[in-house]
């Protein structure tokens, strides 16, 4: 199955593929240990690594990634423990990045403040080279629709709309034509196998269809970053790893993808780099091994 | 049952849903203080007229006598006629001409308030105060001597400044048309030398025959030249509570006195008529929008009810595991309701006890302020009867909640919805409309029961705006019709005694003044027959012992605009057109002859139409040539005028005040149709208001309930690209169907409440004069095709209205919060 490249990741195609060269060649010589299937760097190769990320080096990495975070905090209570605590990372385009780490420790409001649901309590969020963090409440829907793409562990799909229709909405809020719309969503429906269901209402489907509605409404208006809140958590097994598998071909034809999770498989198999939080702030920043055997 | 785990989750219910509890808070307050406005009036119109008679004792009968024709020793043995049980006086009594400052420039007025006959037809040329003027002189008004307000029969009120406490000074009675502040001075152009008085007060007197007080010694000096003196008597009776048993009392009176001298009655129930009928008037517009406004309180509350119940599964499911049995659930959503129910219907009460208090002391001024009260009765009823409204309407979501087990409880309030509205969504897509508007427009159909609600909050207020636009209008129309045929200027004599016309030297003075103005397009010669105790005698042997006002016009009166009903206007001798209570009562119709009979002779006409002119029961208009010599001798009571257009009223007032000199009346015809001018349409324009705010009140609870329901979707619409904006257009648009419905409903039932308001108010205000008591449709045809589409409109307002809180806080709704909503 071939998906609709994400327009950064057409773009800087040649960049993407110098970036991933450099960290697996560099990785290795520092004799990284393998753990639980993700080979991990130790602390103190970790800032180098996000340095050297990509061929630029340095912060020059952080600046030319598709989704730059820029030590953000975030306090939901003034006096209360910082759900995210000064973190800086970079998500590259093309990347697939899995976020993990225990319950409460910021994986979700990380995801959220990339895709502008949220506001950082203090930090800068770049997406796409577009400052987020201060954009109004128009400016920051107005990028969702853009830039990002989200799906959720629970579908989050309008039970009065037909199949069609959840796909179509982000198109129809964006103002795109009505012809161009319903082509961009029947093309989706049809690569992602659902088409049949499109005159279905969601609340007929399976989980694994229902997601399956939710990854081509995300992707309707081909978005820079696809954004994953646990996207198998609310499907069985095999499902999960349908919807897996889904995600790993986007990304190989460039989407960019940031995925939380829960499970290390996942993240293992489905993502090339992971970052654990925890109590909200990085505690590690690794490739995979899928990334480390996916490479060239 | 333990009250305080109840009363603690109850008010915890409270402040977590602060709008809804305000919205019951708020809707109760509007629909008590309307419940208890509306229950008053139905019920208590009249009492407060009898219970302040008698605080007052106030005289049944109150009689003019000729002095000169009478002797105090005659007059003292009425007092033991047989029947009389109480008697007072006798008072001096004169009939003056009074004029304020600047009445040579200004209009004048005729008396309005007194129950005596002035000479007119009922409601001809009194109906009113006159239009605002630089002064005012007003002929016909009953001066009685008094030395005290208070005296063995009836107590005079006071109802501003003080009584006459010496010679100079006068108290006017607050229902008659001079308005001037005390210590203003005002001029008797009818006595000799024109003394001049200062006013020092206002009072008033229950029985209504007196338009001022002066002291005892002052009214000989206020008699006019050649007048004989007068003087009044009140009495009480064994019986007088009919207008057949005040006959009987007057004759037995006229009976005891030599022939000739009494010379005028007043009668208490005229006075309980006036009283009655100034606050009887509003009753069924009060009733009817009282009604209005307790459907919509009970819509509400049921909403408001059925909501925190279904919004709060989950909570009920908590409480249930943790102890509370079902009596106790259900205590605590009753309580939760029930609570700002309860101070809703009482502040409502102490509002409606606020607002109906100045209606009841407004009778005329005749009663103490203050005297007048809502029953008590009535202050207990109303918020009883709130409550248990409000509990009939929570009861059955309150019960629904007890019987829930936990975890039903729990997993309803978790369990997805079943989608609904698919059809209406589908049909909604194609539509070339912004996709936010089309989701907004078919949402409704997702949430029937919701939209429903919605829809009859909207009617109902669309219903009160249609109701109150069409009783405007028509109250317009009536009260202008009053002045139809009346020209627009009157010209009469200034002073004498009632009903006397013009002499012939007046009337050349007044032609040859009107033929030199420039401003006169056309006049006509009125004359007035057929009132009691004058001649020429006027009989209608087709109406009996009916006296029936004839109004016969010397000129072309074509033009003078009378409404015409059916027909048309006569157009020569041997013609009449008379009023609807001419043709019910004589069981006769437009093209049928009549036979007159006008001091003994017959006279035949044809009926050519029928009209209206603010003439309550039969009368007749005809040209002096059907009297014949019948009208010989008979003396021109009044010029109408119509002037040149573009011609200033005032101007030309002055200039023919100026012409003519002190001695005439120069005046407009006063405003307002009898009766309905009383409506106080202030009142109208506050219950519309309330009820349209009522109405967005049920519109913003239930579209409030809506979004709360749906807070997830919201999220989700926001999390996929929605911007505030398009949120506020979205939920906006949920409430667009229900107004078109409500538009398709709500339009032609406030046109037949209308309708049925107006019939309502005239029956009240003819009290069932025959042809009266039905409204020609002339009145009641008011709206106009443009009007209509702006009333629809208004039931779109007020349901945008009542929308754009709750789609404001759906566009500020954090996503996230929103998203984690289930």
């Amino acid at each position: 199955m071939t998906v609709r490249r994400s327009r950064v990741g057409a773009r800087q195609d040649g960049l993407k593929r110098s970036a991933t060269v450099g960290p697996v060649t560099r990785r290795r010589a520092t004799g990284a240990v393998r753990q639980h299937g993700v080979t991990e760097v130790p602390h103190t190769e970790l800032t180098r690594y996000a340095r050297c990320s990509s061929s630029y080096g340095g912060y020059g990495a952080v600046v030319d990634s598709l989704v730059v975070i820029t030590d953000v905090t975030k306090r939901y209570a003034a006096d209360g423990r910082p759900a995210l605590d000064g973190v800086s990372l970079g998500v590259a385009a093309g990347e697939a990045v899995a976020v993990m780490g225990p319950s409460g420790s910021g994986k979700s409001t990380l995801l959220n403040l990339i895709a502008g649901l949220d506001r950082p309590t203090s930090g800068t969020i770049t997406v796409g080279g577009e400052r987020i963090d201060s954009l109004s409440e128009t400016g920051v829907a107005r990028f969702r629709r853009r830039q990002v793409g989200m799906i959720f562990q629970f579908f989050n799909l309008l039970d009065d709309l037909t199949v069609a229709d959840n796909v179509l909405l982000p198109a129809q809020l964006a103002g795109v034509p009505r012809g161009k719309a319903r082509d961009a969503a029947g093309e989706l429906l049809a690569r992602l196998g659902i088409e049949r269901y499109r005159n279905s209402y969601p609340g007929r489907l399976s989980g694994g269809e229902r997601q399956r509605v939710a990854i081509a409404r995300a992707l309707v208006n081909s978005p820079a970053v696809l954004l994953a809140d646990e996207p198998t958590g609310a499907v069985d097994t095999a499902t999960g790893e349908e919807i897996g598998e889904l995600l790993l071909d986007l990304n190989r034809s460039g989407q960019t993808l940031v995925l939380v999770t829960h499970s290390p498989d996942l993240a293992a198999r489905y993502a090339r780099r992971v970052i654990r939080l925890v109590d909200g702030r990085v505690a590690a920043d690794t490739a995979t091994d899928t990334a480390a055997m996916a490479r060239p | 049952m333990t009250a305080w785990p109840v009363l603690r989750a109850a008010s915890s219910g409270w402040t977590r849903r602060l709008v809804q509890t305000a919205v019951i808070l708020v809707v109760l307050t509007a629909s008590g203080a309307a419940a208890l406005l509306g229950l008053t009036l139905l019920t208590s119109a009249n009492e407060y007229f009898y219970s302040g008679f008698a605080d007052q004792h106030g005289a049944e009968l109150a009689v003019t006598v000729d002095a000169a024709r009478v002797t105090p020793a005659q007059l003292a043995a009425t007092r033991r006629l047989a029947g009389v049980t109480q008697a007072a006086g006798p008072y001096p009594e004169v009939t003056v001409t009074l004029a304020t400052s600047g009445s040579a420039a200004g209009e004048q007025g005729r008396p309005t308030g007194s129950g005596r006959g002035s000479g007119k037809p009922h409601g001809r040329g009194a109906a009113g105060p006159p239009s605002a003027g630089g002064g005012m002189s007003v002929p016909g008004l009953t001066v009685v001597g008094r030395a005290s307000r208070g005296g063995p029969m009836d107590d005079l009120t006071l109802n501003g400044g003080h009584f006459v406490t010496g010679p100079g000074q006068i108290s006017l009675a607050i229902y008659q048309p001079i308005r001037v502040a005390p210590g203003s001075t005002v001029t008797v152009t009818s006595a000799p030398g024109r003394p001049k008085l200062t006013v020092v007060g206002f009072a008033g007197s229950a029985v209504r025959d007196e338009d001022a007080w002066v002291t005892p010694a002052q009214v000989a000096a206020l008699r006019p030249k050649g007048a004989a003196p007068q003087e009044q008597m009140l009495y009480n009776f064994t019986q007088a509570g009919t207008v057949t048993q005040i006959h009987h009392d007057i004759a037995a009176l006229k009976a005891a006195l030599p022939a000739g001298a009494v010379v005028g009655t007043v009668s208490w129930l005229a006075s309980s008529d006036q009283t009655g009928a100034e606050q009887s008037v509003n009753t069924a517009f009060v009733v009817a929008f009282a009604v209005i406004g307790l459907a919509l309180a009970v819509l509400i509350v049921a909403n408001v009810a059925s909501g925190a119940v279904v919004a709060a599964y989950r909570r009920i499911g908590v409480l249930k595991s943790i102890g509370f049995t079902p009596a106790q659930v259900t205590a605590v959503y009753v309580t939760q309701i029930g609570v700002p129910a309860l101070a809703g219907s009482l502040v409502g009460v102490a509002l409606g006890n606020k607002w109906v208090i100045p209606t009841l002391n407004n009778g005329g001024g005749v009663f103490e302020a203050g005297r007048q009260y809502v029953p008590a009765w009535i202050n207990v009823a109303v918020p009883l009867g709130m409550c248990a409204l409000v509990a009939v309407a929570a009861l059955l979501p309150a019960l629904r909640a007890g019987r829930l087990s936990a975890v039903q409880a729990i997993s309803a309030g978790q369990a997805p919805r079943q989608g609904r509205g698919y059809a209406a969504h589908r049909l909604a897509g194609v539509l070339a409309l912004p996709r936010p508007v089309t989701i907004g427009l078919a949402a409704p159909f997702s949430r029937p029961a919701r939209s429903a609600v919605t829809f009859a909050a909207i009617t109902f207020g669309l219903i009160a705006v249609v109701l109150a636009v069409g009783i405007d209008s028509s109250l317009a129309k009536i009260n202008a019709g009053a002045t139809k045929g009346q020209g627009q200027v009157q010209i009469g004599p200034g002073g004498g005694a009632p009903g006397q016309g013009l002499t012939a030297r007046q009337d050349r003075v007044i032609s040859a003044a009107l033929r030199a103005q420039p401003g006169t397009l056309h006049y006509v010669a009125e004359s007035d027959l057929g009132f009691p105790g004058a001649e020429p005698v006027v009989r209608v042997p087709a109406l009996g012992h009916v006296l029936v006002p004839v109004i016969a016009y010397q000129g072309d009166s074509a033009g003078l605009g009378w409404i015409l009903l059916s027909g048309t206007w006569f157009h020569g001798p041997g013609q009449v057109v008379v009023t609807s209570g001419f043709l019910a009562q004589a069981h006769l119709s437009v093209g049928d002859s009549v036979t007159i009979t006008v001091n003994g002779k017959a006279i035949r006409a044809l009926i050519t139409g029928q009209v209206s002119g603010g003439i309550q029961g039969p009368a007749l208009a005809t040209s002096r040539q059907t009297l014949g010599s019948a009208a010989a001798g008979l003396a021109v009571f009044e010029y109408d005028v119509t002037l040149r257009p573009g011609t200033s009223v005032r101007a030309y007032l002055s200039a023919v005040t100026r012409s003519l000199g002190p001695d005439y009346f120069v005046g407009t015809p006063g405003r307002g149709a009898p009766g309905y001018q009383l409506i106080d349409t202030s009142y109208i324009r506050l219950l519309t208001l309330m009820m349209a705010i009522l109405a967005g009140l049920g519109v913003l609870n239930s579209v409030l309930m809506v979004t709360r329901e749906r807070v997830h979707d919201l999220g989700v619409f926001k999390a996929i690209g929605m911007t505030p904006r398009q949120t506020v257009t979205m939920v906006t648009c949920w409430v667009v169907v229900p107004a078109i419905a409500a538009a398709v409903i709500g339009l032609p039932a406030g046109m037949i409440l209308h309708n049925g308001v107006m019939q309502a108010l005239a029956r009240d205000i003819n009290q069932g004069l025959p042809g009266t008591s039905e409204l020609p449709g002339v009145f009641l045809d008011v709206y106009a095709a443009g009007e209509l589409t702006l009333l629809a409109l208004a039931g779109l307002v007020i349901a945008a209205a009542g929308a754009l809180l709750p789609a404001t806080w759906a566009a500020l709704t954090r996503t996230t919060t929103a998203l984690r909503a289930e």
